[in-house]
């Protein structure tokens, strides 16, 4: 191969290497679990981080202001099936289309000093409703959610 | 129905292994009768696979609610085309789909390959046979879409219905695109492997395997197209993209796919770049499997909301084995592969095209970097996330280079760049360029001031520099036309199908320059939401949206709708009224949809979201985005997608 080339391809890949390497750090976030989050929240105190989990209420508090609409609601760890790790979110904004109890969600934000979490944005995943569904009978999916109602 | 899908199956799943037995024979006796028999036989399982899909489409439309997956996915208000598309909506029936659609590019290849050709043919034979079998098997033993209800079970009275997000028009034509491409690359390597295999490792493979690679392509790019759409007017957000791992997984497979196509085109025509032919389509095959097991397998965290099961685990053993023996295939065949090019200086076309084609593998390596680091360093034991901004920032310069280099192809020669070519046409295109950068500087100064901007006119002034090149080679080819006394059909014929590659390619590359001119729009959007009373306004750019009612409709079987009335002025003067919308389902899912409202000028689209609402204090919350340019994207898809067709006529290659 001709040296030009080498050269142009060691300095292409070396600029790329940079900008990856510079680019990851100050995009890599902290992405917890509520349990994780709860084992050691003052280290994580004014940091952006991301926190997945359950959502736990049935109804939200919610207050119309100019802003949007503020929500206030729980969610849980979704790994620990027994007396998992619970925390309130605070969140002013649009909720997903897909939010709704058992959703999981994965909120971006920080901590407040009152140990609760201040999203600024809220994604749903609701595999619950479309897909891990696959074993239930499809009337007692109605049924359950008649129920809710 | 259920028993009869099944039955055919199974049937299609022997009838198979008898078919890639025959291929093994055939090649190892030499026996041109044992490949017209191998050859029989997957064409009758590929017809029995075709059997039983449509059986299972059948048992959706008649609402056979005896099927498990039908039950599932579908009910009885769902409309007829959304219950036919239910069949890839879930993922049981989408496996069933993909193998549906590796059975028909199968029988269409085996229907168009020439007669004369037998020494590739056993080969490719067997390796499509055990692609096939591959997925009949995960099909039929670990999601079968034929699943009924056991007797001791109730049957439903009524389904539960398709997810509403996925009832839209582009849902209907998005994952059918995408197994399109992905598929077709099965049949390109399938190519490659019986080139690398027989030592025929000339055109003619690449000949043969020509308009597969190309069809796949062209579905890869409307797929990802259309599913940025879908994003855009159905999730409302006012974005299109958000490199999401399922998004990332079918891009790769683009990247490397454009790549496969400009080297496979380089050595039809120069006979160089070989190796590199050979590794991008296999790279890109990989990526398909890659990309499956993403979006399968649960391992990587996804917005998107797909079924963790253990399908995803066959897809990487799957990998694996591919990646071991195409790694032997080319070890073997390196001597073979060897090419030289013979360049006169550094700026050449050739490198042109290298660079491009490492640019694009970089490429795929920041976005599977970003996509997988995530899981890498949970290995470690750190739990960490990729804010989408990491792929902005380091895939933005990636995509300006190669939209450089898209240009400077053109006005560099074979070999060398010419003085001629450097003192006519880069010269001045390089200068107009320059002038045109310094006077949307001057004209707009806010884009010398982020980073996220600076890329933006860098995509502008690039695009600008690719237009004036583009229009250099159309009126240079006006002129020969002209001179020679060409008719306007002959004239057509010269440049689409005679010279295809060179000037469809080019409007296709219009097609791409346009797209980065949509994506250097997104840099400048704005966003602004307030809450309304009747007759308040929300003021934003020179748009002023005036709330003027709220109702509810109530007319349709399915869902019930809450619409805001809007009324939009520009600059005063009313132009248009909006409807954006919420949608409540009324099936088993009881899904709520946002139908945003999208006034969309060349310059920008202004869109609109239907947040909240209060129906009796007649309140509405509005959150309006303005998106420059963004529908440029959209023309530019359409554009690909009309002028890669003429690349379809085959120019006729001596075998």
């Amino acid at each position: 191969m001709n040296k030009k080339i080498v050269i142009a391809i060691i300095l292409m890949l070396a600029t790329v290497g940079y900008l990856i390497s510079a680019s990851f750090v100050n995009n890599k976030i902290s992405y917890l679990s509520i349990n994780d989050l709860k084992a050691s929240p003052s280290s994580f105190i004014g940091k952006e981080i991301k926190i997945t989990g359950k959502v736990l209420n049935d109804k939200l508090e919610e207050k119309l202001t100019s802003e949007g609409k503020v929500y206030k609601f729980k969610i849980k760890d979704k790994l620990i099936k027994k007396d998992p790790a619970k925390i309130t979110i605070l969140y002013t904004g649009v909720l997903p289309d897909s939010f709704q109890k058992d959703a999981d969600v994965v909120c971006t934000g920080e901590l407040n000093k009152n140990g609760e979490f201040v999203a600024s944005s809220i994604i749903s995943k609701c595999p619950s409703k479309y897909e891990s569904q696959g074993d239930e009978h499809p009337d007692e999916i109605k049924i359950k959610n008649t129920d809710k109602k | 129905m259920a028993l009869l899908g099944q039955l055919f199956l199974y049937l299609a799943f022997i009838i198979l292994i008898f078919s890639i037995i025959f291929a093994v024979f055939a090649i190892k006796k030499k026996s041109i009768k044992y490949i017209e028999v191998s050859k029989y036989l997957i064409l009758s399982s590929s017809f029995l696979i075709w059997v039983s899909t449509i059986a299972l489409v059948y048992a959706f439309v008649t609402n056979d609610y005896t099927i498990k997956f039908v039950a599932h996915y579908s009910d009885s208000t769902t409309g007829f085309w959304y219950k036919v598309s239910a069949l890839w909506a879930g993922q049981a029936g989408s496996l069933l789909f993909w193998t549906a659609i590796l059975a028909m590019f199968i029988i269409i290849l085996i229907l168009t390959y020439p007669k004369k050709e037998k020494i590739m043919l056993p080969h490719i034979l067997w390796f499509l046979g055990l692609s096939l079998l591959f997925f009949l098997y995960i099909v039929l033993f670990t999601s079968n879409p034929f699943e009924i209800f056991s007797l001791k079970e109730k049957l439903p009275t009524d389904g539960v219905g398709l997810n509403p997000q996925l009832q839209t028009f582009s849902m209907l034509f998005h994952p059918p695109l995408l197994y399109l491409g992905y598929v077709g690359f099965n049949i390109v390597v399938a190519f490659i492997f019986a080139g690398l295999i027989t030592n025929k490792l000339d055109s003619e493979w690449i000949i043969l395997s020509r308009n597969w690679a190309l069809v796949s392509w062209l579905f890869l790019t409307m797929g990802n197209i259309l599913g940025a759409q879908w994003a855009y007017t159905e999730l409302g957000w006012g974005g299109f993209w958000a490199w999401d791992p399922v998004e990332n997984a079918s891009f790769v497979p683009w990247l490397t796919s454009t790549a496969y196509i400009h080297s496979a085109n380089l050595q039809l025509k120069r006979g160089i770049f070989k190796k590199w032919t050979i590794v991008l389509g296999m790279i890109t095959y990989a990526l398909t499997i890659l990309g499956t097991f993403i979006t399968r397998s649960g391992f990587i965290d996804s917005v998107h909301a797909f079924a963790k099961s253990t399908i995803g685990w066959y897809f990487i053993g799957f990998l694996i084995i591919f990646s071991i023996i195409s790694i032997f295939l080319l070890i073997y065949r390196l001597k073979q592969l060897k090419t030289y090019a013979n360049l006169k200086s550094f700026f050449s076309r050739e490198n042109s095209y290298l660079f491009a084609n490492l640019a694009f593998l970089v490429g795929v390596f920041i976005v599977l970097f970003g996509t997988l680091s995530p899981n890498i360093f949970k290995a470690f034991g750190e739990k960490i996330s990729i804010n989408k901004e990491y792929f902005n920032q380091v895939f933005s310069p990636i995509g300006l280079f190669i939209l450089l280099l898209m240009g400077l192809a053109p006005t560099f020669s074979w070999k060398k760049i010419t003085e001629n070519n450097f003192k006519k046409r880069l010269l001045p295109a390089f200068t107009l360029t320059i002038i045109f950068t310094i006077a949307v500087i001057i004209l707009k100064p806010e884009m010398i001031k982020k980073i996220s901007s600076i890329y933006s006119l860098l995509a502008i002034s690039l695009s600008f520099f690719n237009i004036i090149i583009i229009t250099y080679e159309f009126s240079w080819a006006f002129k020969y036309l002209k001179k020679e006394n060409y008719s306007f059909k002959n004239a057509i014929i010269w440049l689409f199908v005679k010279r295809n590659s060179k000037y469809a390619g080019y409007l296709v590359h219009l097609g791409m320059v346009m797209i980065f001119i949509g994506l250097a729009g997104t840099a400048f959007n704005t966003e602004k939401a307030k809450m309304l009373e009747i007759n308040q306004s929300l003021k934003i750019d020179s748009y002023q949206l005036k709330f003027k009612k709220i109702y509810l409709d109530s007319s349709n079987i399915d869902k019930d709708q809450v619409y805001a009335l809007i009324d939009l002025y520009k600059n005063g003067k009313k132009i248009d009224t909006l409807k954006p919308h919420k949608n409540f389902y009324n099936n088993a899912i009881e899904g709520v949809t946002s139908e945003v409202s999208i006034y969309s000028t060349l310059a920008e689209d202004l869109y609109v979201v239907l947040e909240g609402f209060d129906i009796e204090k007649n309140l509405i919350f509005i959150r309006a985005y303005i998106n420059p340019l963004i529908i440029w994207l959209w023309i530019g898809g359409f554009i690909i997608m009309i002028s890669s067709l003429p690349l379809f006529f085959r120019k006729k290659y001596k075998i």
